[in-house]
């Protein structure tokens, strides 16, 4: 044997053996961009308008977007103190290029006139939508968005949903998880990382 | 085809993991294409794990509550048509030609000498080198001091590159090390430090992307590295294409000392055992981008770094005489592989799940950037370093020739040497581990074997981690072909690893590199006398969590006096996940698994935990306790010189967000 023929594969029917090739399976996409995953969803504002989730929320927005419910006591209060803290931060952005998305996981009782007075309560500025909707709806955004868990038990505790904020450049495709109770300076930091280019 | 063909084929098949559990309703199913107005599903094959074997079963689709799990699959392929690359190795430049920036209009780039700074803290200020000084002389040109001795010096440029991971695949786009999947394999001794110029000639971040982030920090994993070197998640930079006030050139130098741990207390580290008892042998380099880590080391942002000293020599025939240099046709019996499995969609071009907080697992094996390759080898003895660059899945290696296993020997953990090689029939490797084992494929011919294959016999259903359940045989994901003539007697240099010194129990073979801490027991006993830290990894709120809290940057969580030693408890609260978790700067000793301490003598065939690591590989529900110990660097009050970090290296838990930031001071 030569150096040259040492390199070369055996024949490709001897090469096969002993493993047979796989079964063909037709290649699937992941579309986890636009319309198709994100959908348009219909959603109702704090302010009771009714938007599509995809076209009129998202779409080419640098995003935060979180999950909370107003009769939660422990962590979306403070969650969402925190945000505004953020919205603070980031200044007139937020309503611009920029927009905060809060999604009820009540939404049968989180009525736009409940999440009005929560955002008056808690101070939230303009720029930022709480959304509530029909709760498939609702359940499928959760799950296109990853707020999920496998443990069928912990998915069904809303309270598990409301610790981690998603940071989105939506026309870049980018896409980072922040905890909600990061300190503002540091989730801005997070938010600037997803739009490098504004730096 | 026997039946134990059918069965590969299914263990295949089964291998294929749910990336995506996403409820989708009836109507999204239509106006997805997924299934007629009638009702019927339209794409059987490539939506379900099961689909593509079990071809008309329409039921395995669907959910009793109606909805449907999506399941991407690649591309089919053949097996065993392409060979496996072998890596190139990485070469020294002048430093007076390394160049930077964007090119001009005629495709040159303009020269840049280091000037003995880097950039650090997202781009944002150029600090400089600890132990590297550069001073411009009256010409222009640099005069360079070293701490460590005379600097080689490299220029890796990271590019987007088209790469085909399959003749029958068109090519996939990939950011790449010198446009290269893995990237190239630097070789480099103790006493010679490098540094290592990384161009980012990646798009500009204003290009959109699938994934990923072309901004890049890179992390010489294991190395003892001064933290401006070392990578540290913050420590990202830009591409020449999005030019900033403090990095106008996009790139960024970095110092590898290559010194060994303890060198600046030689009286108290370097006695009976020597210093090379400290020595590291199979690194790796992968970008580590705060929150996208998981996404740029997917996309190809890996390679390979090796490190040798007068007992591994690189050298054939000297030292330990392991395995090196040509085979007797040519090829380097001293070879990393990085296994990995990406997903494709159907233009031949990765998938990432972005909304996927477990881990994520790609459908296609693939060794040195090949899907299932083969590899032709002479029949003598290989090295083989096997690599698990992740993002989150584990393996267990065999090498299985259709009627049974091979053993073979296994000679490091983390790429570090054992004290002796030992005899295993399997080895399990969490993401970022290594094993080095040595092949000796001259006696497995001579039982008239001529083929075999490396088969990967962990079950692993999610990225979360393994099942715990070996399968036999397993997943065939390279093909090794025992090809020529047999060697002559005294041919071979490399020594026999199962020529064991007079005395050692069956399965022990060759010594190799004594240890640290030579003596186990005192070692436990000294280390229960030292401070305790303990670090919980758990989920929690929807993310990963170290103690309760998720990774903030600022955050130091804690400050270590230099030269102090520790006792570091990890534990896994978790039932259903395991975390290999990774600390930089030191590898560390295992101490005890939920109470049981590690066993000093060699075992068989089970987890090799009293050598040297870098990785803990954290199983459900347990708790592990190290020796560690935080020498020699850190210490001067500033935080871009004095941090380092500890997390999860299923990369997608440490971006979400598992991580703790700990600073030498």
């Amino acid at each position: 044997m030569n150096r040259r023929r040492f390199f070369i594969g055996a024949a490709a029917g001897a090469a096969l053996a002993p493993f047979a090739s796989p079964r063909l399976s037709k290649a699937a996409e992941l579309p986890q961009s636009g319309v198709e995953w994100f959908t348009n969803v219909p959603v109702q504002t704090q302010d009771g308008q009714t938007l599509r989730f995809y076209d009129d929320v998202m779409k080419g927005k640098i995003l935060l977007i979180n999950f909370f419910f107003t009769d939660c006591d422990n962590l979306c209060p403070i969650a969402t103190d925190n945000l505004v803290r953020v919205q603070e931060l980031l200044g007139d952005r937020v309503g611009q290029d920029m927009r905060m998305v809060s999604i009820s996981l009540q939404p049968d009782h989180d009525t736009p006139e409940v999440m009005a007075a929560y955002t008056r309560k808690h101070g939230v500025g303009p720029g930022w939508y709480f959304l509530t909707g029909k709760r498939d709806d609702i359940e499928l955004l959760r799950h296109r968005l990853g707020f999920v868990d496998i443990s069928p038990e912990v998915d069904a505790d809303p309270e598990q949903h409301i610790g981690t904020v998603r940071i989105a450049n939506e026309p870049m495709h980018r896409w980072a998880m922040s905890p909600s109770l990061l300190s503002p300076q540091a989730l801005v930091r997070a938010v600037y990382r997803v739009v490098p280019q504004f730096i | 085809m026997t039946s134990w063909q059918d069965k590969l084929a299914l263990i295949a098949q089964r291998n294929r993991q749910e990336i995506v559990k996403a409820k989708l309703s009836r109507r999204e199913m239509v106006r997805m294409g997924l299934l007629t107005a009638g009702g019927t599903l339209v794409a059987k094959a490539g939506l379900s794990s099961r689909a593509g074997f079990a071809a008309g079963a329409d039921d395995s689709l669907t959910a009793p509550d109606g909805t449907l799990s999506t399941v991407p699959a690649s591309p089919p392929v053949r097996p065993w048509v392409a060979a496996m690359p072998r890596l190139k190795v990485k070469t020294p430049v002048d430093p007076s030609q390394m160049t930077a920036g964007k090119p001009d209009a005629s495709g040159k780039y303009q020269l840049m000498p280091p000037d003995g700074m880097t950039p650090v803290d997202g781009a944002t200020q150029q600090v400089a080198h600890q132990f590297f000084r550069a001073t411009k002389k009256p010409d222009g040109t640099y005069a360079y001091n070293d701490k460590f001795g005379a600097t080689q010096f490299y220029q890796l440029d990271m590019k987007e590159t088209p790469i085909k991971l399959h003749p029958d695949y068109s090519p996939t786009k990939f950011f790449a090390f010198d446009g290269m999947v893995p990237g190239p394999l630097f070789r480099q001794k103790y006493g010679t430090p490098a540094l290592v110029r990384f161009n980012n000639q990646l798009p500009s971040v204003t290009v959109p992307q699938p994934f990923a982030i072309a901004e890049m920090t890179t992390h010489l994993h294991n190395g003892h590295t001064p933290s401006e070197s070392d990578g540290n998640p913050v420590n990202y930079f830009n591409s020449c294409y999005d030019p900033n006030a403090a990095n106008p050139l996009g790139y960024k130098d970095q110092h590898y000392p290559n010194v060994l741990a303890g060198y600046s207390e030689p009286s108290k580290y370097q006695g009976a055992l020597g210093a090379r008892a400290e020595a590291l042998g199979s690194l790796w380099y992968h970008d580590h981008h705060l929150d996208f880590t998981a996404q740029n080391v997917y996309k190809g942002m890996f390679g390979c770094y090796n490190l040798f000293d007068d007992l591994d020599t690189g050298v054939p025939g000297t030292g330990l005489k392991l395995p090196c240099g040509p085979s007797i046709y040519g090829d380097d019996l001293d070879c990393p592989i990085f296994f990995h499995d990406p997903l494709l969609d159907s233009s031949c071009q990765l998938v990432f799940d972005l909304f996927n907080l477990d881990g994520i697992l790609g459908d296609r094996f693939a060794a040195n950037g090949a899907i299932q390759p083969y590899l032709n080898v002479a029949k003598q003895r290989y090295r083989f370093r096997i690599y698990a660059p992740g993002p989150s899945r584990w393996w267990e290696w065999s090498l299985w020739d259709g009627k049974q296993f091979w053993p073979f020997w296994q000679i490091s953990t983390d790429g570090n040497l054992l004290p002796n090689a030992v005899q295993v029939n399997s080895v399990r490797i969490a993401v970022a581990e290594r094993v080095d084992i040595i092949v000796d494929f001259a006696k497995i011919a001579k039982a008239g074997v001529q083929r075999l294959y490396f088969v990967n016999r962990a079950e692993q259903v999610n990225g979360r981690g393994p099942t715990g359940k070996t399968l036999t045989p397993g997943t065939p994901v390279l093909q090794v072909n025992l090809v020529g003539r047999d060697l002559k007697p005294g041919e071979d240099p490399s020594a026999d690893p199962s020529v064991a010194p007079a005395g050692s129990p069956s399965g022990v073979g060759m010594a190799l590199r004594p240890l640290p801490d030579m003596d186990f027991a005192a070692l436990q006993a000294y280390a229960a006398k030292l401070p305790v830290r303990t670090w919980r990894f758990e989920r929690g709120s929807g993310g990963w969590m170290v103690n309760g809290k998720f990774f903030d940057e600022n955050v130091v969580s804690a400050s270590i006096p230099q030269g102090s030693e520790e006792v570091w408890v990890i534990q896994n609260p978790g039932g259903s996940w395991r975390h290999p978790v990774h600390i930089h700067f030191e590898e560390h000793r295992i101490l005890s698994r939920n109470g049981v301490a590690v066993k000093p003598a060699t075992q068989l065939n089970g987890a090799i935990d009293y050598a040297r690591r870098d990785v803990i590989n954290l199983q459900t529900n347990e708790e592990v306790r190290l020796f560690m110990r935080f020498r020699d660097m850190g210490h001067t009050g500033k935080p871009y010189y004095d941090r380092y970090v500890m997390h999860c290296h299923n990369v997608v838990h440490e971006d979400h967000a598992m991580m703790v930031r700990w600073d030498i001071v």
